[in-house]
C-alpha cells in the first residue's frame, strides 16, 4: 500500500461528491416523511418475510438523519457504517474545501485490492446474515 | 490498425496509413503512421488481452479517443454537435464509447445530460396532463389504505399539476442527481476494479448513457429507454474505464440488487441480456 498526499487545492473531486451524497441523503432523510410512502415498502419482505439485502437502509438514513445511532445499527449494522462514511466524507468535504487542505490518495497492489474486495463482500454477507437472522427468527421490525 | 472518419465516425480498419476512403461514408482520410500499432487482431484493437483489451471489453483505448461532438460544439455547432452525440450514443453506442475521452471536462457531459433531461420533463407535460400517469398514480393511491377523506382528491390534484414542477426538477436539481448518482456508482466500480480513470470518467459515461432518457416521458418507452441506459452504462464504463464487461456490469447491477432487489432482478435480467448481445454482436 502506497499513500501519497494531494497537491492543496479547492478543485471539485470524488470525495466532494461523496461529501455531497452523504448532505443531500442525510437532508431527504431528516425533513422528508420517507417511512410514510407507500413506494419505500420492501416488496420482497412483504410477500415473502424474507428481508433483501437493503432492508432497513431507509430507516438507517433517518434515524442517522436524527442522531439515533444505535436505532440505525439496529435496523442495519453496515448501512449504518455507510450512512456515517458518508456522513464523515461531508464533513472532510467541507474542511477540505474551506482550508484546502491536501487530501490521502491511497492505491492498493493486485493483492491488497483483492483482500480489499474480499473483506467488503465478506462483511455484506455477514449484515445480511444479521438481518436475516434478526427479522426471521427473532422477529426484529 | 484502425482508424476513425472524422466525418462520419466510423471505425474501419486498414492495412495501411495515409490518404484513403471511408469505407462508410466516402470520406477522403488521412491515416498517420502507426508505429507502434499491432497487427490486425492481436489484440490491441476491440477486445485485446488487457485493460481495453480484456476479454469481454469493448474498448479500443485510448489511441482513438477524442472529444464527444457535443464538446466540439464551438467548431460543429451546438445543434450538429448535440444531435451527433445524442445519435452515436443512442445508436451506435460500440462505436462511440470507445471515442470517448475519460479526463475531458465533466461539466460539458454533465450539461449534455441536463439538457436531455429538461428537454424530457418539456414532453412530459402535455403527456401528464392528459392522464397518461392516471394508472400509476391509482396504484399508489390503492396502496396507501384509508386516507382521510379529501386527501386522495388532493393528491390527485397534486400531481396533476406536478408536471411545471418536475420540469423544474430537472432544471435545477438534475446536475446535483447526476453528480451524486456517479459518486455512489463510482463507489461500486472501485469495489469491482472499473475506476481506473477516477470518478469523472463514471460521471462522464453516466451523462452520456443518459441519452435514452429523452424518450422516458413516453409510457411503456419509458421502462424501456430506462433498461437501455443500463445497457449504454455497462458498455460505457467498460469502455471509458478501460475494463471488462463482465465487470462493468456488476458494477452496475449490484447496487440495484443490493438496495432495490425488489424491482432491479427485471432489470438485471434484461440488461444483461441486451449487453451480451451487443457486446457479441460487434
Amino acid at each position: 500500500m502506497t499513500l501519497r498526499w494531494s497537491a492543496r487545492s479547492r478543485e471539485f473531486g470524488f470525495l466532494h461528491a461523496l461529501g455531497l451524497a452523504g448532505l443531500t441523503g442525510l437532508l431527504v432523510a431528516r425533513f422528508v416523511p420517507l417511512a410514510g410512502l407507500p413506494f419505500m415498502r420492501c416488496a420482497i419482505r412483504e410477500h415473502t418475510g424474507w428481508p433483501c439485502p437493503g432492508c432497513g437502509l431507509t430507516r438507517v438514513a433517518v434515524r442517522v438523519a436524527h442522531g439515533d445511532v444505535a436505532g440505525a445499527f439496529d435496523a442495519n449494522p453496515l448501512g449504518t457504517v455507510a450512512a456515517l462514511g458518508f456522513a464523515a466524507c461531508t464533513v472532510l468535504a467541507v474542511l477540505q474545501m474551506l482550508f484546502a487542505l491536501p487530501l490521502p490518495l491511497v492505491s492498493l497492489d493486485a493483492r491488497e485490492a483483492r483482500a480489499t474486495r474480499l473483506a467488503i463482500v465478506s462483511a455484506v454477507v455477514v449484515n445480511y446474515a444479521v438481518v436475516v437472522v434478526r427479522v426471521r427468527f427473532l422477529g426484529w421490525p | 490498425m484502425q482508424a476513425r472518419c472524422p466525418r462520419c465516425a466510423s471505425i474501419f480498419t486498414t492495412d495501411r496509413s495515409g490518404l484513403q476512403f471511408c469505407p462508410n461514408c466516402g470520406q477522403q482520410v488521412d491515416v498517420p503512421a502507426f508505429p507502434g500499432a499491432p497487427p490486425e487482431g492481436s489484440g490491441a484493437g476491440w477486445g485485446g488481452p488487457s485493460g481495453p483489451g480484456a476479454p469481454g471489453s469493448s474498448g479500443p483505448g485510448p489511441a482513438l479517443r477524442e472529444d464527444t461532438p457535443w464538446e466540439r460544439r464551438a467548431t460543429l455547432g451546438l445543434w450538429t454537435g448535440f444531435f451527433e452525440t445524442w445519435k452515436r450514443a443512442v445508436f451506435s453506442p460500440q462505436l462511440f464509447w470507445p471515442t470517448v475521452r475519460p479526463d475531458a471536462p465533466w461539466m460539458d457531459a454533465v450539461l449534455y445530460a441536463w439538457i436531455l433531461a429538461t428537454v424530457g420533463g418539456l414532453l412530459s407535460i402535455p403527456l401528464g396532463a392528459l392522464g397518461m400517469g392516471s394508472f400509476g398514480m391509482q396504484q399508489a393511491l390503492d396502496s396507501m389504505g384509508s386516507l382521510p377523506p379529501g386527501t386522495r382528491d388532493a393528491i390527485r390534484n397534486a400531481v396533476a399539476r406536478g408536471g411545471v414542477g418536475q420540469v423544474i426538477f430537472a432544471i435545477v436539481l438534475y446536475p446535483l442527481i447526476l453528480i451524486i448518482w456517479a459518486a455512489i456508482q463510482h463507489l461500486f466500480c472501485m469495489l469491482f476494479g472499473v475506476a481506473k480513470n477516477g470518478y469523472f470518467a463514471t460521471l462522464r459515461v453516466l451523462a452520456y448513457a443518459a441519452s435514452p432518457g429523452v424518450f422516458s416521458f413516453i409510457p411503456c418507452v419509458g421502462h424501456l429507454a430506462s433498461l437501455y441506459t443500463l445497457v449504454l452504462i455497462i458498455l460505457g464504463l467498460s469502455s471509458v474505464q478501460e475494463s471488462s464487461l463482465g465487470r462493468a456490469s456488476a458494477a452496475v447491477l449490484v447496487p440495484l440488487l443490493l438496495v432495490c432487489c425488489c424491482a432491479a432482478v427485471g432489470v438485471v435480467l434484461g440488461a444483461g441480456a441486451i449487453a451480451a448481445m451487443l457486446s457479441h454482436g460487434q
